[in-house]
């Protein structure tokens, strides 16, 4: 046993080596050339370290370390397989889209002001996983061919989002957290007295696991994208349920996400703290015929589960938090009367609306005047 | 907008949790073996150092006693709740009466300051394999997450 666990450490030592050395043999773009590409290789660079200090300390020959040597190999080989699908696969993968990319969001981050670096934005996503991202690996994963398209944009945002809740430690919703949680206590407690706590308690206990494990964080990201592109991100909301899940889906949430129909609720809340009445209007419009055939599917425990004190609570907090984090918003953005991302996809979304059929030729000049500003060359 | 954010934030969770328990029974295991003259003249790195020693002895005080808080009680914030679908976790550790009980009974050395036994390692190793195995599930279920 003790010398089949050693070959899998050789192995793995060899396959860390062949990755590294072609990293090293690429030629790089300056986006990714410095940091990118030092983290990724300082990161194979701690799995084998590990890995050759474990052979060289004598570990490795005695059968009593078998299975911790087998568990240390198992996590280091799930390690190695991360960082090769995301950050070697974004390197690899590094290329007109990238590029385009990186210049839209250094934009988003220097128009917002946010005090950080830029993540690498990797087409390496598809439509079915959509957007993602993932703080540590500092990637934002688009859909192959995202770089044609306006009206899905909004929801970088919310991955900005996810890396600005990681980035802040959570405290843009520290005081909702708490208040969340008291607030299921309470209603647990409620239950149980009034008696119906057979029906209402196991989802209750769930949601008030949920609410801290996941949907806060979401919501905040929500918040994000709203706050910072206003209306065209309730847009890409509606755009998103109504085509992803389809509107008998709206009350139906995972551990991952909240409900559709609170986070469209939290998202025109945003927009009324921003100011931006007439988007509500119309956002709230559309939302509310949206809403008259999916109420029949409403389950009954649904109005347990996201109050609206709730979500105003935690909309007061994020609009205090940011604001004193000096993060520009949309509105900020819009009365400075200055050229920005987020007016250049309200504005996307305002021509897809009035005017359907100038749309396509809409876009590709968009498009096509943000990469000149980019310096780079028309597609 | 994807499931992969959450997904990846458990994985993590658990296998730093997987290795912090496996290294702290590393460290406790090359302390033992240390001891044979016949190991440590051909393999003189395995001795462990006194730092080491009390590191990997307050990460195992604190990773038993969250299992021993989980025992109690299965509050939603303590980060062993990640793993209550997993069926192993279940059956070998949550119900797992004699276990329980062998659990307490380290912890009990742990806090006392006591050197642990065989059987004391023999357990925690069986804590690991199901740890890692639930890490190996959040992964798997992580690559599937991007299609």
């Amino acid at each position: 046993m003790n010398n089949f666990i050693k070959a899998l450490y050789a192995d793995l030592l060899h396959r860390i080596d062949v990755v590294v050395a072609d990293i090293k043999g690429m030629m790089h773009h300056q986006d990714i050339k410095d940091r990118f590409i030092d983290d990724t290789l300082n990161q194979f660079f701690s799995i084998r370290s590990e890995l050759q200090s474990a052979l060289e300390s004598g570990v490795l020959e005695l059968d009593i370390f078998s299975g911790n040597n087998l568990y240390r190999f198992n996590r280091a080989h799930r390690e190695f397989k991360a960082i090769h699908s995301y950050r070697y696969l974004a390197i690899k993968n590094y290329k007109d889209p990238e590029i385009f990319f990186y210049q839209v969001i250094s934009q988003i981050y220097s128009e917002h002001r946010i005090n950080a670096l830029p993540p690498i934005v990797s087409t390496i996503s598809n439509h079915d996983y959509y957007y993602w991202a993932v703080p540590y690996f500092e990637i934002i994963a688009l859909p192959s061919g995202e770089e044609h398209s306006l009206l899905n944009l909004p929801d970088m945002y919310h991955e900005i989002g996810h890396l600005l809740h990681s980035m802040f430690g959570g405290k843009s919703c520290e005081i909702s957290a708490i208040v969340v949680d008291k607030h299921f206590a309470k209603e647990i407690v409620r239950i149980i007295d009034d008696g119906t706590a057979t029906h209402f308690q196991e989802v209750l206990e769930l949601a008030r696991y949920l609410w801290q494990e996941s949907w806060l964080e979401e919501f905040t990201c929500d918040l994000v994208g709203t706050y910072m592109t206003g209306a065209s991100y309730a847009w890409t909301n509606l755009k998103l349920l109504s085509t992803g899940h389809g509107s008998t889906k709206i009350f139906e949430y995972s551990q991952s996400h909240p409900a559709d129909e609170a986070r469209m609720r939290i998202i025109i809340l945003m927009l009324e703290k921003l100011g931006l009445d007439d988007d509500k209007k119309k956002v709230e419009t559309a939302w509310r015929v949206f809403l008259k055939d999916t109420e029949v599917f409403k389950p009954n425990d649904y109005s347990l589960l996201y109050p609206q004190k709730l979500l105003q609570h935690i909309v007061e907090e994020f609009y205090t938090f940011y604001q004193n984090a000096d993060l520009a918003s949309h509105t900020e953005l819009l009365n400075k009367g200055v050229s920005s991302i987020s007016c250049l996809l309200n504005e996307a979304w305002s021509t897809a609306q009035s005017s359907p059929s100038n749309y396509f030729a809409y876009e590709i000049d968009s498009i096509n005047q943000l990469r000149a500003n980019f310096g780079l060359s028309r597609v | 907008m994807s499931d992969f954010s959450l997904l990846y934030k458990k994985y993590n969770s658990v296998s730093n949790l997987t290795n912090d328990l496996n290294n702290s029974v590393i460290t406790l295991k090359r302390r033992r073996v240390s001891t044979i003259k016949e190991y440590t003249d051909k393999h003189p790195k395995l001795a462990v150092t006194e730092d080491e020693l009390t590191k990997a002895n307050t990460l195992l005080l604190a990773i038993l006693t969250l299992l021993e808080n989980f025992y109690k009680e299965q509050d939603t914030k303590n980060e062993l709740y990640e793993l209550m679908d997993n069926a192993l976790f279940q059956n070998q550790i949550l119900k797992n009466v004699v276990f329980k009980s062998e659990i307490a009974n380290t912890l009990a050395k742990l806090k006392s300051s006591k050197d642990l036994s065989e059987k004391d390692l023999a357990n925690i190793d069986k804590f690991i394999s199901i740890l890692d195995n639930e890490a190996a599930v959040l992964f798997r279920k992580l690559r599937t997450s991007r299609g």
